[in-house]
């Protein structure tokens, strides 16, 4: 227990200075969370080295083993020493890591977004399946907001119109407000809990859990 | 020097806060019930799949950071790694994490690990089990459909901040055969999660897991607060509107004034 006091007592300090810069407009403070707010910087740029360790280890290895995808490791690889050599020899805002950046992530960024418009379209397929009471409300209200927005029902199936503005403007602005109102609550009480040293990210040291 | 904007924001927390600790004394004292999710019910069964067909699990915790608003969606995500490592080493079945967030990484390591050793099972940790992938969305989604389809996954799990992402791997685990199981507050990333993911978390439930998961009285009793807290905003939202009706202009006016 007592190894975890010190910790807790950080984090409650830290929490608590940041929520005071939030309420109180006293300088010392602000200036005392400013600083805490650029170590948390430093601490995300060593977690970035970290990172880079571990990625790099990965992909080593898979190429050691000659695993199927091999290949995309040393791709990976090769991108990422590319990438490392030019930011430190000619700096991150040089125009040769810019255009570097440029065509290869704007690229891979808008395949990968493209992608997305397929998966999307798979997703609405597996949608129309009708599985259970759920899924047929799903089902109707999916069909409704299509045949809404074609122009075949705009035209000959005006009220369907009406129907698809009312779920949108009563049924679903109401949805989507209970389940705001509900996970800020739920993130409130989370914040508060890690605030207090309630919360316990590992749950592995006794109570019930997941198959017990 | 209170700020004189925000004095009603600080008010509330502070009545939020104070029902928070009389729930946890009333929980002490006698444990709340709580309905049975489907989705943490599920997670046995995703293991116990990836066990039976020798495949890995593959759990992610999104792209929220740590500090910031959305970071309790994380820390809820890294709640249900914990009990989920530790299942997957009583049932000695392999699992992958994949990691967004930089700073992320070594907590996730840790909590496996220590899920490991709870099961009496450290032997069978590696630190590989935890993968950073890319800081980059789409970076680390191209990575991840990657894994999902080499591994051939048999379950995927994916509780936590997503975004973009979201859709796409959780469509690539379906294609792949996964169980899934899914769980965000993000509202417009939560309708494809309900599409594609065989049990789904949905807001606020993700904020559950520790109680439900531990059953302590604390927890519980932090979840019966967040439902009485409910109901006050409930109240305040129907007092609100009646006024409104009635044209009074009262809530509104201390909101814009002192509700920052």
């Amino acid at each position: 227990m007592k190894s975890k006091t010190g910790p807790l007592l950080l984090t409650a300090t830290a929490g608590f200075l940041m929520l005071a810069e939030g309420f109180f407009d006293i300088p010392m403070i602000k200036g005392v969370a400013g600083n805490a707010r650029t170590w948390a910087i430093i601490i995300e740029a060593f977690a970035l080295g970290v990172g880079s360790i571990n990625l790099l280890a990965l992909h080593v290895k898979t190429i050691q083993r000659k695993d199927p995808s091999w290949y995309a490791s040393f791709f990976a690889l090769g991108t990422m020493l590319i990438f490392v050599v030019v930011g430190l020899g000619m700096g991150p805002q040089s125009s040769a890591f810019l255009r570097l950046y440029d065509i290869v992530i704007g690229p891979a960024g808008c395949t990968m977004f493209s992608v997305l418009c397929f998966h999307i379209f798979s997703a609405g397929a597996r949608c129309l399946r009708i599985t259970n009471t759920s899924s047929l409300i799903m089902t109707v209200v999916a069909m409704i907001a299509l045949v809404s927005q074609l122009p075949f029902g705009e035209q000959h199936l005006p009220f369907i119109k009406s129907i698809f503005d009312w779920l949108m403007d009563v049924v679903n602005v109401s949805g989507q407000r209970g389940i705001i109102l509900g996970a800020a609550i739920g993130a409130f009480v989370h914040s508060v809990r890690v605030l207090t040293g309630l919360e316990r990210v590992v749950g592995n040291t006794g109570g019930g859990g997941v198959g017990a | 020097m209170l700020i004189a904007n925000k004095s009603f924001t600080l008010f509330f927390g502070l009545v939020m806060s104070a029902i928070l600790f009389f729930s946890i004394r009333k929980a002490e004292r006698r444990l709340p019930s709580v309905r049975p999710i489907e989705a943490f019910e599920a997670i046995k069964e995703a293991v116990g799949r990836a066990t039976e067909l020798g495949r890995p699990l593959h759990f992610a915790t999104g792209m929220a950071p740590l500090t910031g608003e959305t970071a309790p969606e994380t820390l809820a995500g890294l709640r249900i790694l914990s009990d989920t490592s530790r299942l997957c080493a009583e049932y000695e079945s392999e699992l992958i994490n994949t990691v967004m967030i930089p700073l992320v990484l070594p907590i996730s390591q840790e909590i496996v690990r220590q899920g490991y050793i709870s099961a009496g099972k450290s032997d069978l940790y590696n630190p590989d089990m935890v993968r950073f992938i890319s800081p980059m969305q789409f970076s680390y989604a191209a990575g991840v459909m990657e894994l999902m389809r080499s591994e051939k996954i048999a379950a995927n799990i994916q509780i936590g901040r997503f975004a973009a992402e979201a859709l796409l791997l959780a469509e690539t685990a379906a294609r792949v055969g996964a169980i899934q199981i899914g769980g965000t507050v993000n509202m417009y990333q939560l309708q494809y999660f309900v599409v594609a993911c065989d049990y789904v978390l949905i807001g606020e439930e993700m904020f559950a897991a520790d109680a439900y998961l531990s059953q302590e009285p604390v927890s519980l009793g932090c979840l019966q607060g967040q439902d009485y807290i409910k109901l006050v905003s409930i109240f305040a939202i129907l007092i609100g509107s009646v006024l409104k009706t009635m044209n009074i202009n009262l809530v509104i006016e201390i909101l814009s004034k002192y509700g920052n």
